[in-house]
């Protein structure tokens, strides 16, 4: 039986939690130790979802992608700028300067909003994704 | 509490180098004996170190001094807002206020002195429970039925928002001009702070940034702004708090900033209690009377959604600081995924 990178990384966490850090006499280091467990545990539950996670996010840029051209179509050259930028991406970072761009033309005007009202569904799944691993 | 030695100096080292230090501003003759050194294993921006110090004077008379010292290590979190000249002078202008706060006596900023940059105020006695754990959580609902410490709580915040800061010399601090200016500069902290972490971010904090930039209130009443007030911050002696500590985000600025921290839910964990020991009532009924400032609801959810700005930016800089190996504490690290969780809040502050 082979375990995955993810399960020795679980078990790394358990021992550490479990055994080593409760054998630490020092407060400071047995922090440490804690604190060493929760990341390795994390990352271990980040391995085991990171391959669903891209597809999702993958998915759901591909979909915003073929929308946000729409609402978009008659922006200023500023934030064309950015979603092309944007189009040419597979993950929501680029997203980030895109909805600065957006934010300068000024949530107020029509296109901007529904270009947000379409973003933020996208953001808010990505987030859900990644509070599966944060908490 | 832990006696871990720091980066540059063990405990033993540092009480002889305190001793020397001592010996030499006072002007004694002899020997300054230091006990009880112990550092606070709590806050991640300086290190803090309380201990005694004993001596005899000049006509051989017992003296003694309660104190607490705070170095910087030079690769804490928020050192870049929050310097300990800034604390020292602040600690200064205070003593010459109502606000419960400790005196503050030296200042170092020579790393050759103290082994570090470092201030030395009075210890000043009380407890500081945590509100993260749940016998600090205890502490502030038992205290909440005696009904003391809810109104001491209130009252030093009212003492803050009451100081004559111009007169007392805070305005070095910076005084923003009425209007936009203090949420803009806010934002613009915490952006260069967010920048200065070299951390990628997430298309969720531009947003909030777009809306905080886009909805900044107006200013119309500058105060000194502790900036953190809540409890953990605060020491407390027989329920009433004997100390306001944490002076390393202050400004002058909107009150309701501070407000709006007391109301949020992010400073209470399972109850109703503002900052875990305050009814609401009681905290808009006290404060209302007296600072005579009338608390703007809107405004407040204003300044929560830059506390989630400022939340991001905080865990920002402590997981750059891990990244950049300017910093080995695994505490650090692990804020990597408090990110996330501060702009899961910011998205619902937004509404989505």
């Amino acid at each position: 039986m082979t375990l995955t990178s993810s399960d020795i990384l679980k078990r790394l966490a358990d021992t550490i939690r479990n055994d080593i850090g409760p054998a630490v006499s020092d407060e400071y280091t047995r922090t440490q130790a804690f604190m060493a467990s929760v990341i390795l545990s994390k990352l271990s539950k980040q391995l085991d979802l990171e391959a669903a996670h891209n597809l999702a996010e993958e998915a759901d840029v591909e979909e915003l992608k073929l929308r946000l051209q729409t609402v978009l179509s008659d922006s200023p050259p500023s934030v064309q700028y950015q979603l092309n930028n944007f189009l040419q991406q597979s993950h929501i970072m680029p997203l980030t300067s895109l909805l600065t761009a957006l934010h300068e033309w000024g949530v107020n005007n029509s296109e901007a909003s529904d270009a947000l009202g379409l973003i933020r569904p996208v953001l808010r799944a990505d987030i859900d994704r990644r509070m599966e691993i944060a908490t | 509490m832990s006696k871990k030695p720091t980066a540059e100096v063990s405990a033993d080292d540092l009480e002889i180098i305190i001793s020397n230090y001592l010996a030499k501003r006072l002007e004694v003759s002899g020997n300054v004996s230091i006990s009880d050194l112990t550092r606070i294993a709590v806050g991640w921006s300086h290190e803090t170190w309380l201990f005694d110090a004993d001596w005899l004077n000049n006509d051989g008379e017992h003296q003694r001094l309660e104190l607490c010292l705070r170095r910087d290590p030079g690769n804490a979190l928020l050192r870049e807002t929050s310097d300990l000249e800034e604390q020292f002078k602040v600690l200064k202008c205070l003593e010459k206020t109502d606000v419960p706060s400790p005196k503050a006596y030296w200042l170092e900023l020579d790393s050759g002195t103290l082994g570090a940059p470092a201030l030395i105020m009075e210890k000043i006695p009380g407890e500081c429970p945590s509100p993260w754990r749940k016998e600090g959580r205890k502490f502030y609902t038992d205290a909440a039925k005696r009904e003391v410490l809810p109104k001491s709580f209130v009252d030093a915040l009212c003492s803050i928002h009451n100081v004559d800061w111009r007169s007392c010399g805070l305005d070095f601090l910076g005084v923003p001009a009425m209007g936009k200016d203090f949420a803009l500069a806010e934002i613009a902290k915490w952006q260069s702070l967010i920048t200065d972490s070299a951390h990628p971010g997430h298309p969720i904090l531009a947003d909030l940034i777009g809306w905080l930039i886009s909805n900044a209130p107006s200013t119309e009443r500058l105060t000194l702004v502790h900036g953190a007030y809540r409890t953990g911050n605060v020491l407390i002696k027989s329920d009433k708090v004997s100390a306001v500590l944490d002076w390393e985000l202050q400004v002058i600025g909107d009150p309701m900033y501070d407000v709006a921290y007391m109301l949020t839910e992010l400073n209470r964990e399972d109850t109703d209690l503002l900052s875990n020991v305050v009814p609401r009532d009681l905290f808009f009924r006290r404060y209302e009377a007296n600072t005579g400032i009338e608390i703007d609801e809107d405004k407040c959810r204003y300044f929560q959604l830059l506390y989630a700005m400022r939340s991001a930016a905080f865990w920002m800089s402590a997981a750059g600081l891990y990244a950049q190996s300017k910093n080995t504490d695994l505490r650090l690290a692990r804020t990597e995924w408090s990110i996330t969780v501060a702009l899961e809040r910011a998205a619902q502050e937004l509404g989505y």
